[in-house]
């Protein structure tokens, strides 16, 4: 199926804190309450609709262990969106935010759009974090903000979806160079029939071919 | 009985002749809109059953009466109950359970009874009644259906009911005569003849499969039977001096009998590390202590309302912790110290608990070991989840926590990666013990390759990467173009094939054989064994786009020709130099450059120099 455009998304957050996850909830609607742990990067890809324009989302799902961040540096390149994750039942994931977004910051293009998501918050009765605090939190970095959980599905396409209306909405202002690949967005056939492909990325491009997910 | 003695010599009987014997019996049964005999046994047993005639059943007619003075109930069959008789040809006894199947069925309550006794039975009930010595059970069944059905059939002995029915299921219709007896008799012996044929033939061809699969069962058995004899007479006695040599080298490579192996791995891995068992016991008291105590803190720490949830046992389990710590006085973190620390914790003020943590943190390393014991509790249960010997309940969830922990205490430096869990685990799969297999664990990391990934030392690793690009650019010039094209860089592959040597991505029977070859040649088979993946799916490769072709070498199919695998990979030649001649030569430089500065990590350095590389 073609695409108007596909965007690089890449999850990022502490280790256990449920990207592989929401992934998984996101792609194939299900959950696994005991997933394998990721080792380096694994990957996702879906179909949404915007506008009644087709986008496609290539989802990077990073290792969380903090011994692994300098591999996941380089997966920042490309990247339009970011799925910040800390767990709600964890606080030193949010502890860890901080360093977490200086990361990204420092290794991503400027006008990556970041949503911090608060993970688990089926288990209230664990909750180390206040909803509030995520809020403030996000408020002050300039970050979108909503608590999920990746076994229920609550918010989950929620999350990934008004990631992609606000990169959606910065192409239309155009806060985004579309025609520059390094901002993690390609246009795709259904815009540019006679430009499926528009070359390749050099090392962890963005680029994921014309063809379906 | 009167019914009975009626019918019992009459080979025909008609309709009305049947009306008439039943009089007054006769009631309509609203469930099956038929007209029905009804009856009602005599004995206090079967006091209140009713009991039914179908009297559009023309085979009724035939009724045979055995004596039977126990079975004064009478059976509500349908058609499907008597072929569930039927289905008995195989000779087993028929019990009540064979009985509640057929069925029975009550049509009017015991409190409508008349009290008549000893009247009609039917047919099948010869069977029944031979079928059956306690009716009570049947009683029960009897008064919960409210579907009733009566069939009778022309018997005189249950085979003959058996019998007839089998060979003619429908039965005559009702226009014609019934068969004679020795119709019956004709028909009941073909059957039992063409059941007897059936199940010859069937016998015969199920003993010709058996015999194909054993003799293939058979012969690979002696195969594996032989290549144990080879191992444990000719090989592992002499050791050091058979493993190269060629009829060894050929054994291998067909992988190494799963009862051989533990054995052979341990003496492929060797123990240059000079590991023993004291050591390892000691790593884990170590490591049990420190992490437990370390767990405290954080618990107290990143609680935002520690008085909430103050667990006095930790309390006491601290307090435990005196002792042993004093007992290793080399251990960096003395009791006092944590005291104090423990100390600070409660007085702190919630909203500062985050900041005594991130203090924590940058304050010593202490909190580097906390972190440390929580990803391996965490990744334990991650670790082959699909198997579930690692989880919680599992088998190997303790000696898997103790492998990584104790490793982390040894190895301060390594700490704990993620990934580590995964080789942790193989080597506990498929070695004698914990002990042995952290012998294995410690000597393995100690391989050239491994430890340039597990320190993330990211200029090796980087070698790394373009050695296998130029690997595939000669072996597969195309899939190395699609790759460009797409945007796939060897990265975002390899470095989980490298972390777990193959265990997440190939289906497990197949990289245990991986391991075994890995074990014989060495990190050049990994490469190979990578690259072999790629040739053996380029075609499918070249068809997918960037999510799917990472998508499709993070879990290989499960059904993969293994054979055809290691053929593919038997038939790839890497492209000198050596990956290991790369890396030298990097290292020269390096040491070149920085000869004058000495490496802070004293301990690092020592045992650095004592890298090895497989073979």
């Amino acid at each position: 199926m073609s695409y108007a455009y596909l965007f690089k998304y890449i999850i990022i957050g502490d280790t256990g804190v449920g990207k592989s996850c929401l992934l998984l909830q996101f792609t194939d609607k299900r959950f696994q309450p005991v997933h394998d742990l990721t080792i380096g990067v694994e990957f996702g890809a879906r179909m949404i609709t915007i506008d009644n324009k087709q986008i496609k989302l290539q989802i990077w799902d990073t290792a969380g262990q903090e011994a692994f961040r300098s591999i996941t540096r380089s997966y920042y390149r490309g990247a339009a969106g970011a799925l910040l994750v800390y767990d709600i039942t964890r606080r030193e994931t949010f502890n860890h935010l901080t360093t977490w977004l200086e990361d990204a910051r420092q290794h991503s293009n400027s006008s990556m759009v970041i949503m911090l998501i608060g993970n688990k918050c089926d288990l209230d009765s664990r909750r180390e974090v206040k909803k509030e605090e995520g809020e403030a939190f996000a408020r002050e970095h300039g970050l979108i903000f909503m608590e999920t959980s990746a076994k229920t599905a609550a918010n989950v396409e929620e999350a990934f979806i008004n990631t992609a209306r606000e990169i959606y909405e910065k192409i239309q202002e155009g806060v985004f160079d579309i025609n520059n690949e390094a901002n993690g967005i390609k246009i795709g056939p259904q815009l540019s029939p006679t430009n499926p492909n528009l070359g390749s990325g050099g090392q962890s491009s963005s680029s994921g071919g014309s063809g379906c997910c | 009985m009167d019914f009975h003695s009626s019918t019992h010599n009459s080979s025909f009987c008609s309709l009305d002749n049947a009306l008439e014997n039943v009089g007054q019996d006769l009631v309509y049964d609203p469930n099956t809109k038929q007209l029905c005999l009804r009856n009602v046994s005599n004995t206090s047993n079967h006091l209140g059953k009713t009991i039914i005639k179908d009297l559009n059943s023309p085979d009724s007619n035939h009724s045979r009466k055995q004596s039977d003075g126990d079975s004064g109930y009478g059976e509500c069959f349908s058609q499907k109950s008597v072929i569930s008789v039927e289905n008995r040809l195989d000779g087993f006894p028929i019990t009540n359970e064979d009985v509640d199947d057929l069925n029975l069925s009550p049509i009017s309550s015991p409190d409508k009874c008349d009290g008549r006794f000893g009247k009609p039975r039917l047919f099948i009930q010869n069977v029944i009644g031979r079928l059956t010595t306690s009716t009570d059970p049947y009683h029960n069944n009897y008064k919960q259906s409210n579907n009733s059905k009566i069939v009778s059939n022309p018997v005189t002995t249950p085979d003959s009911i058996i019998g007839n029915n089998a060979l003619n299921l429908g039965r005559r219709p009702p226009n014609l005569p019934p068969k004679t007896e020795e119709e019956e008799r004709r028909h009941h012996a073909e059957f039992v003849e063409i059941v007897k044929q059936a199940k010859k033939r069937e016998l015969k061809e199920k003993a010709k499969l058996k015999n194909r699969s054993n003799s293939n069962k058979f012969q690979q058995e002696e195969v594996i039977s032989e290549s144990i004899r080879s191992w444990t007479n000719d090989i592992l006695p002499s050791w050091p001096l058979s493993n190269s040599s060629r009829r060894t080298r050929e054994l291998w490579w067909n992988g190494i009998p799963s009862p051989i192996r533990s054995k052979v791995w341990s003496l492929a891995i060797g123990n240059d590390l000079n590991i023993t068992d004291e050591l390892f016991r000691i790593c884990v008291e170590r490591s049990n202590e420190r992490i437990w105590t370390k767990q405290f803190v954080c618990r107290r720490s990143s609680n935002p309302c520690p008085t909430k949830k103050n667990d006095p046992s930790s309390r006491h389990r601290r307090i435990a912790s005196g002792p042993i710590s004093n007992n290793h006085k080399s251990d960096n973190q003395p009791v006092s110290t944590l005291t104090k620390k423990l100390s600070n914790v409660s007085i702190t003020k919630d909203n500062e608990c985050a900041k005594y943590y991130s203090d924590c943190e940058e304050e010593d390393d202490e909190d580097k070991d906390e972190t440390v014991s929580y990803l391996i509790q965490l990744d334990v249960s991650r670790t082959f989840p699909q198997l579930g010997l690692f989880q919680k309940t599992g088998p190997y969830h303790q000696s898997l926590s103790d492998v990584l922990a104790a490793y982390a205490v040894y190895r301060p430096d390594l700490g704990y990666c993620q990934g580590m869990s995964f080789l942790a685990a193989m080597l506990l799969l498929n070695l004698e013990s914990p002990t042995t297999a952290f012998t294995a664990f410690a000597n393995l990391l100690n391989n050239e390759l491994l430890l340039c990934f597990y320190r993330l030392d990211q200029e090796r690793m980087s070698i790394v990467y373009s050695y296998y690009e130029r690997q595939l650019q000669c072996l597969m010039p195309r899939l190395a173009e699609h790759f460009r094209t797409i945007g796939l860089t060897v990265d975002l592959f390899i470095v989980d094939q490298m972390y777990t040597i193959f265990s997440r991505s190939l289906p497990l029977e197949c990289v245990c054989r991986v391991w075994d070859l890995f074990l014989r040649d060495g990190n050049e088979f990994i490469f190979r064994a990578s690259l072999a993946i790629l040739v053996m799916y380029e075609d499918i490769l070249l068809q997918l786009e960037f999510v799917r072709v990472a998508q499709f070498l993070a879990r290989l199919p499960d059904d993969m020709n293994v054979d055809r695998y290691f053929n593919t990979i038997a038939s790839i030649k890497l492209v000198p130099p050596q990956l290991s001649i790369v890396l030298e030569t990097k290292q020269q430089n390096q040491q070149h450059q920085h000869s004058k500065v000495k490496c802070p990590e004293s301990n690092t350095s020592s045992l650095v120099k004592k890298l090895f590389n497989l073979h």
